[in-house]
């Protein structure tokens, strides 16, 4: 789990009081919370006004549907990261029909530049996110990068790294089983 | 319950591209499925979600996205967690006012529905300005695009003098008619109508449906049907939403009052939009 401390009510507790139609506690969660997704969002979208109606639609949904987070299975911050990374994907994927259709009927497109599309993802890291992604070996980070930051489904992702599909899928496991060891040894994840 | 058999059973591969929602929709609905039954993979799923979390930065959200949560749960006054400032009374525009796209062609029914409006129609029952609102939320919903926004009721308002009279104003424009819903003899039997605002949904000569039913309104221009959200059971009534600017064609059908993840049965009402 991912070190948050907070003074005050648990993050579960919380979830429940929002059950009972609690303001303050929505208010409490989005302070806690409301800067990752915030954040999340404005990375993966390509417009600021699409990531704020992200991040508004995450808190929106957890006041309707406070029983739909499920403290058993994730914690509350990782989930409504969940939410906005999977909302704030679907969003930048709709802005464009060619983003849907696989790499060869993209063909006639200049394809964007990896390198640069990857460099610019790297500078939405932390420091220990940074230091973890960079310990990963080649082909980890960069479909990391480009399949969470980018938003790139892994076909995309294959075609903008010239490698197969099945790679990126095997490397992003591969890089995420090493993300966390390099977090847990780092202090980060428990 | 855990999922019983070799390693080679899970799959940890797609898990992981599951994780990043950088699966197709089909490849997305085999994990589904396998999580349903396989604590194995939830667990490693919550390992990896958690993993991601760590590496974005975190940076204070801009105003604009409090104000719209608190006008949505019906707290508009409530300050920012993150500024500690009020809410002013005339809400920032810029969450509703944005032209949205809308993820037609995706049939992702993963990403959870996004958000009642109920605390969007406390608030505008008080003021009618807050009616973008609605809107706001209506068009996240169409984001969403997804059978999971089943039960999403866009503002019933039949009883919403306000609307009513907002839609006639936004009827009496020229252009304002954006749409002509007709039935299968063709009869006109709706219409969508647009102000600055947003847009309204006429139900003019439909049949009041039992107890249990609901209109349903769908974009079908796609490559798949994307429910829009529930209109109600009467058949005479204005509903206001918002209509995403790809959506080129509509349909209502009959449903569930719960919704149906993709249309069943014949069309009440299609019609498409013009721009």
């Amino acid at each position: 789990m991912v070190r948050h401390e907070h003074d005050g009510p648990g993050d579960d507790a919380l979830v429940v009081a929002v059950s009972g139609r609690d303001h303050e506690a929505l208010s409490e969660i989005y302070r806690r919370y409301g800067g990752a997704v915030w954040s999340v969002a404005r990375h993966v979208c390509g417009r600021t006004e699409l990531a704020k109606q992200v991040c508004q639609a995450v808190f929106t949904e957890l006041w309707s549907h406070p029983e739909r987070f499920d403290p058993a299975e994730s914690a509350l911050r990782s989930w409504l990261l969940g939410q906005a990374h999977a909302r704030a994907v679907h969003v930048e994927r709709s802005q464009g029909p060619q983003r849907r259709q696989d790499g060869d009927a993209r063909t006639e497109q200049t394809p964007p530049s990896a390198e640069v599309e990857i460099a610019v993802h790297a500078r939405a890291l932390t420091d220990e996110g940074k230091r973890a992604i960079d310990q990963l070996v080649p082909g980890e980070r960069e479909a990391l990068l480009l399949a969470y930051f980018g938003g790139h489904t892994t076909s995309e992702t294959a075609r903008l790294l010239g490698t197969l599909e099945d790679t990126v899928k095997n490397h992003l496991r591969s890089g995420l089983l090493n993300l966390r060891r390099t977090l847990e040894v780092e202090g980060v994840m428990t | 319950m855990s999922h019983v058999g070799p390693l080679s059973d899970h799959p940890l591969d797609d898990l992981a591209a599951y994780a990043v929602d950088a699966l197709e929709p089909a490849e997305r609905l085999a994990v589904d499925d396998h999580l349903a039954h396989c604590s194995d993979c939830s667990a490693e799923l919550a390992g990896h979600r958690e993993a991601l979390g760590a590496l974005a930065t975190v940076e204070a959200p801009p105003p604009e996205v409090w104000q719209g949560v608190a006008a949505a749960i019906g707290a508009p006054g409530l300050p920012d967690p993150h500024t500690g400032r009020r809410v002013p009374a005339a809400h920032d525009e810029s969450a509703s006012s944005s032209p949205l796209h809308q993820g037609s062609d995706d049939g992702d029914d993963r990403v959870a529905p996004v958000t009642s409006l109920a605390g969007a129609a406390r608030v505008r029952a008080r003021r009618p300005s807050s009616l973008r609102w609605v809107a706001a939320a209506a068009v996240l919903v169409a984001v969403a695009g997804v059978a999971g926004l089943l039960g999403f009721a866009l503002g019933n308002s039949s009883d919403d003098a306000d609307i009513a009279s907002l839609a006639q104003q936004a009827a009496d424009q020229p252009n304002g008619v954006l749409a002509t819903l007709a039935d299968g003899q063709g009869r006109p039997v709706a219409r969508v109508v647009a102000d600055k605002d947003g847009a309204f949904m006429l139900l003019e000569a439909l049949g009041d449906l039992p107890e249990g039913q609901a209109y349903q309104l769908w974009s079908v221009g796609g490559a798949e049907p994307v429910s829009l959200g529930m209109l109600g059971r009467d058949g005479t009534n204005t509903v206001a939403f918002r209509l995403p600017p790809t959506i080129s064609e509509l349909a209502i059908t009959v449903a569930p009052t719960s919704g149906d993840s993709t249309p069943n049965g014949e069309f009440q009402a299609s019609g498409s939009v013009l721009r």
